[in-house]
């Protein structure tokens, strides 16, 4: 993921790819911080991310800044102002709610959008979450989910453009988080399974799983390292490994939707 | 490969000033804040970090936790001069001199 080269004047420090594809880098112009997606925007901020631009690509579609707007800028703008993002998808029952993190392509959307079909379930956010941690004189508090977008987008089979399916239910308010589940795919494995993760292995699902802005920054890893921690302690991290089999997506979200009604316990 | 001369098991390290530590899970989590590179130390190595951070040199530490682990001394000392040795060259501790 990493990588650093000089472009001009920018010197570029990290970049995300989807089937190798660039889909968005992220580098430094002097003192100002830059983030390119290419074919839709160029956003630029000052380090405090209270000045910010985003510069439109020429033809680039309505519905793909709005997209972006509302979820990765948002995001990296939060992150240089101290807000905690992650890349994940977040559905609620009863007013608990669980991340679906996990890499590009890992059916985040897919398992919100199949979580929401059912009754009573809201979407609180696709691909971007924002998070609030718990302060220091309650350490083991749950960090709250914020809503943020009211679409799931989906990708059908290989075609590239992706589509919008509009859950019955959003959620309109902040949510307790009652879990991080880290998905991937295993096709070993028959059914879906969940594993409880614990110390390095927790850590290192969490801070995959979060959007910066910031990578070169001393003062912004510190603050960053004591948010994962008070993330961490409030929610339990969890893994989802399934087969890729849309036949075994029900038994997926049957399992997702007994960890928000009996925790993480019996995980 | 390191250039780095072989430890002795006298030497004495502390956490270099670019490592911030954590617990969590009871294991110890090491911050390298130059790359923001997580390393994570299960509770023995976790033990071993907070004594060598106390000043203790590797044989100091072997012989205060020989009783605690099912291991000859020499093998826990052997291990510990090598977790310092990969922790020297990560650049995680760095050398107390005299």
């Amino acid at each position: 993921m990493q990588a650093q080269c000089i472009d001009g004047a920018i010197v570029w420090l990290g970049e995300h790819r989807v089937d190798g594809k660039l889909v968005a880098r992220i580098g430094r112009h002097g003192d100002e911080l830059v983030a390119e997606f290419p074919g839709v925007a160029m956003l630029r901020s000052d380090r405090r991310g209270s000045e910010t631009k985003l510069e439109p690509v020429p033809g680039a579609s309505a519905v793909a800044l709005d997209k972006l707007d509302r979820g990765l800028v948002s995001a990296l703008i939060g992150h240089l102002q101290g807000k905690v993002t992650l890349h994940a998808s977040a559905v609620a029952r009863s007013n608990r709610a669980l991340a679906f993190a996990g890499k590009s392509g890992a059916g985040k959307s897919t398992m919100a959008a199949a979580f929401c079909a059912r009754e009573g379930n809201e979407l609180v956010a696709d691909d971007t979450v924002s998070l609030v941690t718990a302060q220091q004189d309650d350490a083991s508090a749950p960090p709250l989910a914020v809503p943020t977008q009211d679409v799931v987008w989906l990708r059908q089979q290989d075609s590239v453009p992706k589509i919008a399916y509009a859950p019955a239910r959003k959620r309109q308010n902040e949510v307790s988080l009652a879990g991080i589940v880290h998905l991937s795919f295993d096709d070993q494995l028959k059914a879906p399974v969940l594993r409880r993760l614990r110390g390095q292995d927790a850590f290192e699902a969490l801070a995959q799983s979060i959007l910066r802005f910031a990578i070169d920054d001393a003062a912004v890893h510190s603050r960053e390292f004591d948010q994962i921690v008070a993330i961490a302690n409030g929610c339990p991290i969890l893994e989802m490994r399934r087969p890729r089999d849309l036949a075994v997506l029900d038994q997926a979200v049957e399992l997702a939707t007994l960890l928000l009604e009996r925790g993480a316990c019996g995980v | 490969m390191s250039n780095r001369r072989a430890l002795g098991a006298e030497v004495r390290v502390r956490a270099a000033d670019q490592v911030a530590t954590r617990q969590f899970d009871e294991e110890t989590i090491l911050l390298d804040l130059r790359g923001g590179n997580y390393f994570g130390l299960d509770e023995t190595a976790g033990a071993i970090w907070e004594r060598l951070n106390r000043g203790m040199s590797p044989q100091e530490i072997a012989d205060q936790l020989v009783g605690t682990y099912e291991v000859e001394r020499d093998v826990l000392l052997q291990d510990i001069v090598r977790f310092v040795d990969d922790l020297l060259d990560r650049e995680l501790v760095t050398e107390l001199s005299g």
